[in-house]
């Protein structure tokens, strides 16, 4: 005698719940004599049987239920479940479908993997999780990473003591409440309140966040390209973004993690391709002045490619042609633009006078 | 400077034209008698020739713009200021030039020849006055009486008595100094002699008592041209004769620029750099910063003082190049580029207010060149004109960038140049800058 054993899945796949039983043969539905009750109104009162076959499968009959019954794989693919119309033979740890609830249903003899050891050597989020000292690294990381920065950048007196206070600050100020907010979410979904990582993930994307406009800013200068310049800040930055919110995913949720990955990824890359978007739509805008870029570093920084003068004049032909282009560009993606005088559009309530 | 920067509000336009009238109905009695008896004269026998012009809107029919002219030639040839009747001349579609003489006869004009750089139009009127001006020569001296004509404010034609006072030396072309009051309204009258010739045209004011005329011999040139052309308009669009005038007025002035010899330079940090290199320009410095006591700068800025109307928002032709120096006051390399990028990049540009449709967008490129040994980085932005095909604005940014503790940026602006002309006067402008004391 075999024994059959169903987990009842709920919508929300949160709440399961097994019952093993000891027949060859069972009933499911709504009514009282069935093996398994179920509470769904969409459910017929003897809706299914389910009984024993060869080698660990189970065999599926609808016992001519009005919304019938399915069979799927996976629970995350309810799309694929195929409704079945005479007995079915299905493997054990498949689920079935019926009325709006999910089943998995095992034979008895289902094989389970064997045990897994518990790792001695614990991962760098595991540790970074429960270690006091990173907050505290952080911390001191971003007041120093700020004061450097805001020495080489922002002072404007010669005594910038005050100014660089203020701006740390105000920094931490914007970490705190960042951390804050992903504390909080973890404390609704999760139900832990785990502020010092999140500071600690905070503080470390500032830490990480200063080299990398520096960095741009040489790359910028060493090939002398503007283009490089914003592509190279946009993809380290986008990076970093997605790494900071990949990390403050994994303490405040339980999601799983290709999913926290694709949400990590998908905030700054939807990010990058809106500005994109908005600076293509902006392309054919008048601006009445040339788009500065001074990139000046010191002579240990050696661009790549030094001009003579006389190549230099040459090469200008091409960003004269260039400006010719640009203004039949200009031309073909606003052709209809009014090109007159504004004023002929007034009845004119004040006569210039010569 | 030109009269034309003068607007009113409507109904302060109004208030203010009523009051002025009544002012004007009881000073006119009491300045006629002050004027001397010449001017009176002069007047009476001129008037008829001088006339008020309009530009009038197709659209509306009502009046866009407001200046004086004059008749100097038999057939109903007359001459204004080009910038009364650029809209004209831009859009000659949506306008038209009118006349009202001091009788009320009106008549519409046509456009014979047009020339912005010296701010000047030749027109035909379609039903020609009787009487007419004649245009005299230069032939006098500092101080001599002269009198101007013109319709100041839409109140009515007016003389003005003042003095000559020769020709500007530091103009692009050599203008009139006259020491009398012009006023908006008067562009475009003539200025004349005792014996009633013509010496030259209002075109603009610098307020108390210090006006131009343009010389009469521009206008014997331009009208030159129409008689050549048998008299007739010689374009109906103008888009390639202004392009034309203005590619030759910098032609010529980069010609002139560039085969001056013996630059005058001056002494900016360890580097001597072109400064006042033709009478056109003169250089202005502004005093140290004393919040960048941390920084040492030195600071030079010199600039063309005309530039050439072509529409209420399009000027061009000016030409201007500034110097920043700075000196680390013992700040390692990093910080201080750090600070010298920040000011090299606080630009101040003067393109004017040019539109979409006077120019495209501005095209950079930037590129690390070696200039005698020294390695400078050069940010070269350029924009093409939409009308005049072949003329470009133009920026030019030199940086220094061999040295540890000093910093150098020469930025040069050129409005209203060909490729050609730009180049020449860059390579020469490098050629001149002297890199070490």
């Amino acid at each position: 005698m075999g024994k059959i054993i169903v987990e009842i899945i709920s919508s929300a796949k949160i709440k399961r719940e097994l019952h093993i039983l000891d027949k060859d043969s069972i009933a499911i539905g709504r009514g009282y004599d069935n093996d398994v009750i179920l509470s769904d109104s969409y459910v017929d009162s003897v809706h299914v049987r389910i009984s024993c076959g060869e080698n660990q499968s189970l065999i599926v009959e609808d016992l001519n239920s009005r919304n019938g019954v399915s069979t799927l794989k996976n629970e995350n693919h309810l799309k694929l479940a195929k409704r079945i119309s005479e007995s079915t033979q299905i493997d054990s740890g498949d689920l079935i479908l019926i009325g709006n609830t999910l089943i998995r249903v095992f034979h008895s003899s289902h094989k389970i993997l064997p045990v897994k050891p518990i790792s001695k050597e614990k991962s760098f989020l595991y540790y970074f999780g429960r270690s006091s000292t990173h907050w505290i690294i952080g911390l001191i990381g971003v007041i120093l990473i700020n004061y450097i920065n805001g020495w080489l950048y922002y002072p404007f007196t010669d005594n910038p003591t005050n100014q660089i206070i203020f701006g740390e600050l105000l920094g931490l100020v914007g970490i705190v409440v960042w951390a804050g907010i992903w504390a909080l979410i973890g404390r609704f979904i999760r139900h832990r309140y785990r502020f010092r990582v999140h500071f600690a993930i905070s503080c470390f994307f500032v830490i990480l966040l200063i080299p990398i406009i520096n960095i741009s800013g040489f790359l910028g200068f060493i090939f002398m390209n503007r283009a490089l310049e914003i592509w190279s800040f946009v993809i380290l930055l986008g990076s970093l973004t997605a790494l900071l919110l990949f990390l403050h995913k994994t303490y405040a949720t339980h999601l799983k993690f290709q999913t926290r990955m694709i949400l990590a990824i998908s905030i700054p890359v939807s990010l990058i391709a809106i500005s994109l978007m908005g600076t293509i739509a902006f392309q054919g805008q008048f601006r009445s002045e040339p788009p500065y870029y001074a990139r000046l570093k010191p002579p240990i920084v050696k661009p790549l490619k030094v001009y003579n003068l006389d190549d230099y004049f040459v090469n200008m032909d091409k960003t004269f042609k260039k400006a010719k282009d640009k203004l039949d560009e200009m031309d073909s993606t606003e052709p209809d633009e009014n090109l007159e005088d504004q004023n002929s559009f007034f009845l004119d309530p004040e006569p210039k006078i010569d | 400077m030109n009269l034309r920067v003068y607007r009113f509000r409507n109904s302060l336009f109004l208030s203010l034209l009523i009051f002025l009238f009544i002012f004007f109905c009881f000073i006119s009695s009491a300045q006629a008698r002050d004027l001397t008896e010449e001017a009176q004269q002069i007047f009476e026998k001129h008037n008829s020739s001088i006339v008020q012009i309009r530009v009038i809107s197709l659209r509306s029919g009502e009046k866009a713009a407001l200046g004086s002219g004059f008749f100097f030639e038999k057939d109903g040839i007359a001459a204004t200021n080009f910038h009364v009747v650029s809209k004209a001349v831009n859009h000659p579609s949506s306008y038209f030039v009118e006349y009202i003489a001091s009788d009320g006869a009106k008549g519409k004009m046509e456009i014979l020849n047009v020339d912005p750089v010296h701010d000047l139009v030749i027109l035909r009127a379609d039903e020609p006055l009787d009487t007419y001006l004649k245009l005299g020569g230069l032939d006098l001296s500092k101080g001599e009486k002269i009198f101007s004509f013109g319709n100041p404010y839409d109140l009515g034609m007016i003389v003005v008595e003042g003095l000559y006072n020769g020709l500007l030396e530091h103009s692009r072309y050599r203008k009139i100094l006259f020491s009398g009051s012009l006023n908006p309204g008067m562009s475009g009258g003539p200025a004349v002699f005792r014996d009633g010739s013509v010496l030259g045209v209002n075109v603009a004011t610098a307020g108390n008592d210090i006006s131009f005329f343009v010389p009469v011999y521009y206008l014997k040139k331009l009208y030159q041209e129409v008689v050549s052309n048998n008299g007739k308009a010689l374009a109906q669009n103008w888009e390639d004769i202004i392009g034309a005038r203005l590619a030759r007025e910098q032609e010529v002035f980069v010609e002139r620029v560039i085969n001056a010899k013996n630059w005058d330079k001056r002494q900016i940090g360890i580097v001597k750099v072109p400064a006042e290199i033709s009478s056109e320009f003169k250089c202005w410095d502004r005093p140290a910063d004393d919040k960048r006591s941390w920084i040492k700068d030195a600071y030079l800025t010199c600039s063309t003082e005309d530039q050439i109307f072509i529409s209420d928002s399009f000027h061009t032709g000016s030409v201007y190049f500034q110097y920043e120096w700075y000196q680390s006051k013992g700040y390692n390399p990093f910080r201080f580029y750090n600070l010298y990028e920040l000011y090299a990049s606080n630009r101040e540009y003067r393109f004017g207010n040019a539109e979409r449709r006077d120019a495209g967008n501005f095209i950079c490129d930037q590129n690390v060149v070696d200039v005698k040994g020294k390695s400078v980085k050069i940010e070269f932005c350029t924009r093409a004109y939409r009308a005049y095909k072949g003329l470009f604005d133009i920026n030019f940014q030199i940086s220094r960038i061999d040295m540890f503790n000093q910093g150098l940026v020469v930025n040069i602006s050129l409005l209203g140049v060909t490729d050609k002309q730009s180049k020449n006067f860059l390579k020469k402008f490098i050629s001149e800058i002297e890199w070490e004391k």
